[in-house]
């Protein structure tokens, strides 16, 4: 019991620090971050630049926090249209007759059997590059697993006898699930979402790192790898900064997922 | 002839089995072969049977919760599939349901308020807050509960407590059929004799008929004025309570009888 609880609060504390970091973003930055000052390329970390600065003499300190506002809102906006998508999708297949339930259900498992970068870029490639397209091709991505989730936990309710019973004084379908199966499905829904923002995260750099996700010149965790790509053998320090930011955003988001899951989900008994 | 208010013609239900392998034919379980039932205003039909006999499923298609596979449902002599909205709902409000495990009856996060009140709100075309507050502080001592459990939770209540509230809930709607599965199986023998009294003197109050379901030949005796004995979806026996309880015709209902003489004994030591 002690081990997950430590799971949970190292999960917060990351992500809190990731938080910090875009907080702060709106009220100081310790530079411009597209100020470029050509005298000063690839300088090491010091007191005036604590990250060191890029090839173009940007402070890789004020980038990673101006792009820690984009990567927490792509992760957050994504995943909250992909969590609503799939809920009602999977609410649908798992109410409905067999017949669209399967039907629904494969299609599902279509989605769910590609590879979701690949699956991204190719929304990538039909709606346009953007932050905006970032967040509904990732939201896209996210849907069968929410689906997936909500679907079989509903089935797995459905048989219950107060919901027997609730169908016996004329609750429809839709009251069903709002106000009988949601409360119990919460608990593993927010354990998911969870996870599901650290996976965001990382997809959104993928996209960034292969130039399609967020646009220059604003600054992207996955942007900033690809830019230091050229230099790592050089100045390596340029790729690592963004990359420590990324692994502690996304571990956060999985480590506070996996302890939630284990503190809410698999502690069996209901209230 | 009294007035025949629910009516079931030869209502056969299948289920469909899993296959073993994919080359067998289609299987199907017959849990009702072609049964008949009448329920007249303010009587008790007992049925009985063991476990698999199919005495549920039937009154669940009598009830509406599922479709017969052949055979109809007539409720004032309307049939269920020809009904319009206005009196599918008229249905629904008359005929409740107690089930038989009562905690599992109910929506585990609701209060008993909140239990007792949506049943009101879905089929009362009366209901406002006030009016459904009202009702359930009218109806609470009638099945021997204090007001102030309204703002406990199910699992604060013991079991006989929580099949009270079940009564009140289907009770508040005004049925004119009430279907008891099982509905006293989970309990105490003497809060058995509690509940079935309970039963018996709200009956004579509001002339509510019962469908009345059950393995227990004693809990049968003691409630029903005609009994259905069912084995493998099939009704052996049926007549007048006294009668099919003395005289049994069938060698498998005088051996249920006897199975049952020690439950029937200590019911009526207790009553």
């Amino acid at each position: 019991m002690k081990k997950k609880k430590i799971t949970v609060i190292l999960g917060a504390i990351l992500i809190s620090i990731i938080l910090l970091l875009c907080v702060v973003s709106f009220f100081w930055l310790p530079f411009d971050p597209d100020r470029m000052d050509t005298a000063n390329r690839f300088a090491l970390p010091s007191m005036t630049h604590l990250l060191g600065t890029d090839q173009f003499g940007r402070d890789v300190l004020s980038r990673i926090m101006i792009a820690s506002r984009s990567a927490l809102l792509v992760g957050l906006c994504s995943v909250s249209v992909g969590a609503l998508i799939g809920l009602v999708v999977g609410a649908i297949a798992a109410m409905s007759g067999p017949r669209l339930q399967s039907l629904i259900m494969r299609v599902i498992d279509g989605f769910m059997a590609f590879p979701g970068i690949l699956l991204a870029m190719m929304l990538v490639a039909v709606l346009g590059k953007g932050q905006i397209n970032a967040v509904i091709a990732i939201g896209i991505f996210m849907i069968p697993s929410f689906s997936r989730l909500v679907y079989s936990m509903i089935l797995e309710n459905k048989t219950r006898l107060h919901i027997k019973a609730a169908r016996s004084y004329g609750c429809g379908p839709v009251r069903i699930v709002v106000s009988h199966i949601f409360p119990d499905m919460l608990p593993r829904l927010i354990t998911q979402f969870s996870s599901s923002i650290g996976g965001a995260i990382l997809t959104e750099s993928s996209l960034s790192f292969l130039g399609l996700g967020i646009q220059p010149p604003s600054a992207s965790w996955g942007m900033m790898l690809s830019e230091a790509r050229q230099y790592v053998l050089s100045y390596p320090f340029i790729a690592i900064a963004p990359g420590v930011v990324l692994l502690v955003a996304v571990l956060g988001f999985n480590l506070l997922g996996d302890g939630l899951n284990d503190r809410l989900v698999q502690r069996g008994g209901r209230a | 002839m009294k007035e025949i208010i629910l009516e079931g013609k030869q209502i056969v239900k299948d289920f469909a089995l899993k296959k073993e392998v994919f080359w067998e034919k289609k299987k199907t379980l017959r849990a009702v072969a072609g049964v008949d039932v009448q329920l007249g205003r303010g009587q008790t039909i007992g049925i009985v049977g063991e476990s698999g006999s199919g005495k549920s499923t039937l009154g669940e298609i009598l009830g509406g919760l599922q479709n017969p596979t052949q055979g109809c449902v007539l409720y004032r002599g309307v049939d269920l599939r020809q009904m319009d909205r206005r009196q599918r709902r008229q249905y629904r409000r008359n005929i409740q349901f107690i089930f038989q495990n009562p905690k599992e009856s109910m929506n585990p996060y609701f209060t008993i308020e909140k239990i007792l009140t949506e049943p009101m709100k879905l089929l009362d075309e009366q209901f406002t807050p006030a009016y459904a507050r009202q009702k359930i502080l009218d109806i609470l001592p009638q099945v021997g509960m204090e007001p102030d459990c309204i703002r406990k939770y199910p699992h604060e209540l013991s079991g006989g407590q929580c099949q009270r509230i079940a009564i009140a809930r289907a009770l508040l709607l005004n049925p004119e059929v009430i279907v008891c599965d099982e509905c006293v199986s989970a309990l105490d023998v003497s809060v058995q004799a509690q509940i079935l009294n309970l039963l018996k003197s709200l009956q004579r109050r509001y002339g509510t008929s019962y469908l009345f379901i059950s393995h227990d030949m004693g809990v049968i005796h003691y409630m029903s004025d005609y009994v259905l004995v069912m084995v493998g979806g099939q009704v052996i026996e049926q007549g007048d309570g006294v009668q099919v309880m003395r005289h049994p015709s069938q060698a498998y209902t005088a051996r249920l009888i006897r199975s049952s003489l020690f439950a029937e004994d200590s019911l009526c030591a207790a009553l």
